[in-house]
């Protein structure tokens, strides 16, 4: 790893209540990569095995799919982290990550995590805690849309789907008329 | 009735480290149509299932729906284990069982112990979860893709966000 680590992580919230030397010395086992805007970190169906944290830059993720162009999943900014997952459960990348401005990653593969989460290093510890409450809510969020999707699709009010569903994709920037329009259009046309 | 150490979790691990750590369980006789836990309760055990045949379901504005039914070996509550959050559905029996719970005392106390063994349950938990997320992911993907294959772009880009990836 270069000999300058960046703020962004080692002092951000990922590993936090671990001490400034162990934080940094997890990220002294990082390899850093730098992509210009517009390269792929990793693409759907790669094998997956590494967790990549943002240092500087942007990424987006998208998702390729049947028929359409590929759908925008997920913006990461530095300071965050993506393909935890498969860091943690082998299984080929679900999506593709792509730099939107040029971007630097700090990389660390499983065995170099595992190896330090087994030899009782505090920050692999604690970013294991931090990636495990990020499923839990993950999976809050997801089984709360599904919930959302059968409601309307079984004929609750539109009302108060619409209010749910700006509650939990926390859309709110494209104002409150342009939303009613949208939903009301889908879920009313649909009652 | 299984034995707690014939889980593929306990028996991977050395014979003594799972004999302290489901010596931490604590187990529990239930009679037919009773709740192991109902949805909304705040979560504070790890469920496992040693007898009988038990239900998950989920209640939403247009009623209960059944989510699966769970078997002895299966393993419930992962999520408010680790989060603390409130459950997200309701466990009954279907006919008299019985099940050993993990309350959460206990599971942060190895978090906070740093050994091999704490580690690897960790590690199962979150692959657990893992697995759960990545079915409820398929699940919205095929209802966004099924029943919503007509809605509006802007919807259906909303409703799948992160699904796969991240979470907003």
């Amino acid at each position: 790893m270069a000999s300058s680590l960046p703020s962004i992580l080692v002092d951000g919230p990922l590993l936090r209540g671990v001490g400034r030397a162990q934080r940094r010395a997890f990220f002294e086992a990082t390899e850093l990569r730098g992509y210009p805007a517009g390269d792929a970190l990793f693409t759907e169906g790669d094998p997956g095995g590494a967790i990549l944290f943002i240092a500087r830059g942007e990424v987006c993720v998208v998702q390729s799919t049947m028929s359409e162009e590929p759908v925008e999943l997920a913006r990461i900014r530095a300071g965050d982290f993506v393909g935890e997952l498969s860091l943690l459960s082998p299984a080929p990348r679900s999506a593709t990550a792509v730099a939107a401005a040029p971007t630097q990653i700090l990389r660390m593969d499983r065995d170099t995590f595992f190896k330090r989460l087994r030899d009782h290093d505090p920050a692999a510890q604690a970013l294991l805690q931090t990636i495990a409450k990020r499923i839990c809510q993950r999976i809050r969020t997801t089984d709360a849309r599904i919930d959302l999707v059968h409601d309307a699709l079984q004929g609750a009010s539109p009302g108060s789907l619409e209010a749910r569903l700006i509650a939990l994709t926390g859309h709110t920037d494209q104002g409150p008329r342009s939303w009613r329009t949208r939903l009301l259009s889908f879920f009313g046309g649909d009652l | 009735m299984i034995d707690l150490m014939d889980l593929p979790l306990f028996r991977s691990m050395p014979p003594e480290a799972s004999a302290a750590i489901t010596s931490t369980f604590q187990s529990r006789q239930l009679t037919e149509e009773q709740e192991v836990f109902r949805q909304g309760d705040p979560g504070d055990s790890l469920v496992v299932v040693l007898d009988g045949v038990f239900e998950l379901v989920r209640r939403g504005s247009t009623g209960e729906v059944h989510l699966a039914d769970v078997m002895p070996g299966d393993m419930l509550g992962h999520l408010s284990l680790v989060d603390g959050g409130r459950r997200s559905a309701t466990m009954r029996a279907l006919e008299p069982g019985a099940v050993a719970v993990l309350s959460r005392d206990a599971f942060d106390a190895l978090w906070e112990q740093q050994d091999e063994v704490a580690v690897e349950l960790q590690l199962q938990i979150i692959r657990d979860l893992i697995a759960e997320l990545r079915s409820a992911n398929r699940k919205l993907v095929d209802l966004i893709q099924g029943p919503l294959a007509d809605a509006p772009d802007a919807i259906r880009r909303l409703l799948g966000s992160g699904a796969v990836v991240r979470g907003s």
